[in-house]
């Protein structure tokens, strides 16, 4: 049994079809835990249908940006929310169905005795090949740079402790806040744990593309020479 | 294309700007004194473009041969400036934007 206050913290844009079903299986993974969804300025219905689902629902937070700031952006919302609510530990899910919940206990088990855990999916060749080397070379990359072994450095499916929020507290509003994280957490030597999750591609127009890749390499030198 | 001709197109460029300053200024989007630096700077810019050979002293000071090269290098520089200036001031905005966007969020909750 753990002691900790945990929020999931799930940020959704354009996601009417899934975002609600996404919900449902991390309410069911456990009794406990709460769920704060930020809806950041969704274009589509999303925000009508969560809010229709979950209105009456305790332990559903529906909050919602005017307008849309980016994913980076809506789990910094999400967090400050969790830590006004006492939270003590967050874990970031995708609403698209990316990462199955069924992990969740997992994630909770090693936030226990870590204050950071990554997923990782196991890129094998049916993972588009872009994908797949791009995300080797830049965990090769920040690997050299900032002292940090990841094994997927782009997974989105993380959790971490309040305690160390102020050292990986990122700029980034859109796609590189795992990679920003990363360096952080390389850079402050903070320990941490990765958990194997599934692969899954539910679109392959969403999520990071060729050129988000490329903003995010060039933002590499920035990281570096921050403070 | 001859002297006169890039002395035409320049001309026509700078009144177009002063134009569409003009119609700003007028919108009240820009300040008084925003728009008075900007026709100051046209203004020159319309006296170089007719006068070119004003710059000549300067070219040899500076070992180049044409006044185009001297204006290139020094249109290259304010783009630069410009462009620095732009990026750090949307930076700014975009901070100040996700702050409030982020506020009226946690507060339309009232955790």
């Amino acid at each position: 049994m753990i002691n900790m206050k945990i929020f999931i913290i799930v940020p959704v844009y354009n996601e009417e079809n899934r975002a609600v079903e996404t919900i449902n299986k991390i309410l069911k993974t456990d009794k406990n835990l709460n769920v704060i969804v930020v809806d950041d300025g969704s274009a589509d219905n999303s925000l009508k249908i969560l809010n229709k689902n979950f209105k009456k629902n305790e332990r559903v937070i529906v909050s919602s940006h005017v307008i849309n700031l980016g994913k980076g952006a809506a789990m910094k919302t999400g967090l400050k929310m969790a830590w006004k609510l006492g939270g003590e530990a967050i874990i970031f899910v995708d609403a698209d169905g990316q990462h199955n919940p069924k992990y969740l206990p997992k994630f909770i088990k090693e936030l226990d005795k870590y204050p950071v855990v990554f997923g990782y999916r196991k890129l094998n060749k049916k993972s588009p090949w872009i994908r797949r080397n791009g995300n080797k070379f830049a965990g090769w990359l920040i690997g050299i740079l900032f002292n940090i072994k990841r094994k997927d450095l782009l997974c989105g499916f993380l959790g971490f402790k309040k305690e160390v929020y102020k050292k990986i507290n990122w700029k980034s509003c859109r796609y590189g806040i795992e990679t920003e994280m990363a360096t952080k957490i390389g850079r402050n030597k903070i320990s941490f744990s990765e958990i194997k999750i599934d692969t899954i591609y539910i679109d392959k127009y969403k999520g990071v593309t060729i050129f988000d890749a490329f903003k995010i390499l060039f933002k590499i030198p920035f990281w570096y020479f921050a403070k | 294309m001859n002297i006169i001709t890039l002395q035409i197109v320049l001309l026509a460029f700078a009144i177009l700007m002063i134009y569409s300053l003009f119609l700003h200024w007028k919108k009240k989007n820009i300040s008084n004194k925003l728009f008075f630096f900007w026709i100051v700077i046209f203004s020159l810019f319309i006296f170089i473009a007719i006068f070119p050979k004003v710059l000549e002293p300067l070219l040899k000071e500076l070992f180049l041969v044409r006044v185009m090269d001297l204006g290139m290098i020094g249109t290259f520089m304010i783009l630069t400036y410009v462009t620095i200036e732009n990026n750090i001031k949307i930076k700014n905005l975009e901070t100040k934007i996700e702050k409030l966007v982020r506020k009226i969020a946690i507060k339309n909750k009232k955790l």
